[in-house]
């Protein structure tokens, strides 16, 4: 079974990743375990006991409970070179796009308006994480 | 023809084609002036960065490569604001993506107005060239492009001709 992480501090953001996997699987056949982090406290300590290396990609939002996500992408980047990461978010503006790439996000995608485009983005995101 | 000297005018330029016509590849041939065979679709957006000098002003162009297709457009319409340009892109060697280019064309026409539109056809490196010069013709009476290039971003054919173009339109603005 793949395995990803979401860090996402809005919880029917949370709820829509859940069943938008939980549908890929049943269309798809494709599973995925996902595990969430929804706040920056003692990040360090939470992705290290959190993601292993059956993770295959992670999905982060920009803003967590106001504080912007770029450090701790760094953070994240530094200590899993190979993890795929994707930014999502609902209101980025090109200054925060630059900024989520120097911090070493592989994508950038705003998040979707309907169940339907976030799940095709999904399956992308799980063809593209395993080809990576 | 307005002259801005000692200051940098930046401008927005967004890429629109369907998958894998080349828009990645174009905009690292400009941003980094470099080449991928490898394919590796765009799932959202990259950004591409690049100063041209011109005329002794200087424009930044931020280029925004956005992933192809004609539905993720019209489901993602927030990455469409202030545009100087659009670049519509078709590959010479896939008629369907040329086929398909009055259908981006429209778009940009409904989503930004005001942006210029230019034309990009793509890899004309590849043997395949001149295959679909007819249906290419079809589409530019169909169109109005502000002009056409024909690119390789592989040699980087056409590639800073088309920019530097821009840039002289962003200049005599």
């Amino acid at each position: 079974m793949l395995k990803a992480l979401i860090i996402e501090d809005n919880e029917v953001d949370r709820q829509l990743y859940s069943l938008a996997f939980e549908k890929i699987k049943k269309t798809k056949g494709i599973e995925v375990s996902l595990s969430f982090i929804t706040s920056f406290d003692d990040f360090e300590e939470q992705i290290k006991s959190t993601i292993s290396p059956e993770f295959i990609f992670t999905i982060v939002d920009l803003n967590l409970n106001g504080m912007k996500s770029f450090p701790y992408i760094s953070q994240l980047r530094k200590e899993f070179p190979d993890l795929y990461i994707l930014a999502m978010s609902s209101a980025a503006n090109e200054e925060d796009i630059s900024s989520a790439y120097e911090s070493g996000v592989n994508d950038f995608y705003m998040k979707p308006n309907s169940q339907a485009n976030l799940r095709e983005t999904l399956v992308r995101l799980i063809s593209r994480a395993q080809n990576e | 023809m307005s002259i801005n000297t000692g200051s940098i005018i930046k401008k927005k330029i967004c890429l629109l084609g369907d998958e894998g016509v080349g828009k990645t590849s174009l905009s690292n041939r400009f941003g980094n002036d470099s080449f991928s065979e490898e394919y590796k679709s765009t799932l959202g957006v990259k950004l591409f960065n690049k100063n041209i000098e011109y005329n002794g002003s200087s424009v930044n162009f931020i280029v925004w490569d956005l992933r192809g297709g004609l539905e993720f457009y019209k489901q993602n319409k927030y990455y469409y604001n202030g545009e100087f340009a659009h670049i519509v892109m078709g590959d010479i060697t896939n008629p369907d993506s040329i086929s398909n280019i009055p259908l981006y064309y429209g778009e940009s026409r409904e989503n930004y107005l005001s942006s210029k539109v230019f034309l990009s056809i793509s890899k004309i490196d590849l043997p395949e060239y001149d295959l679909f010069e007819e249906d290419l013709s079809k589409v530019e009476s169909s169109c109005s492009f502000e002009e056409t290039f024909k690119t390789s971003s592989k040699t980087g054919q056409g590639v800073n001709e088309m920019f530097n173009r821009l840039a002289q339109l962003v200049i005599g603005e």
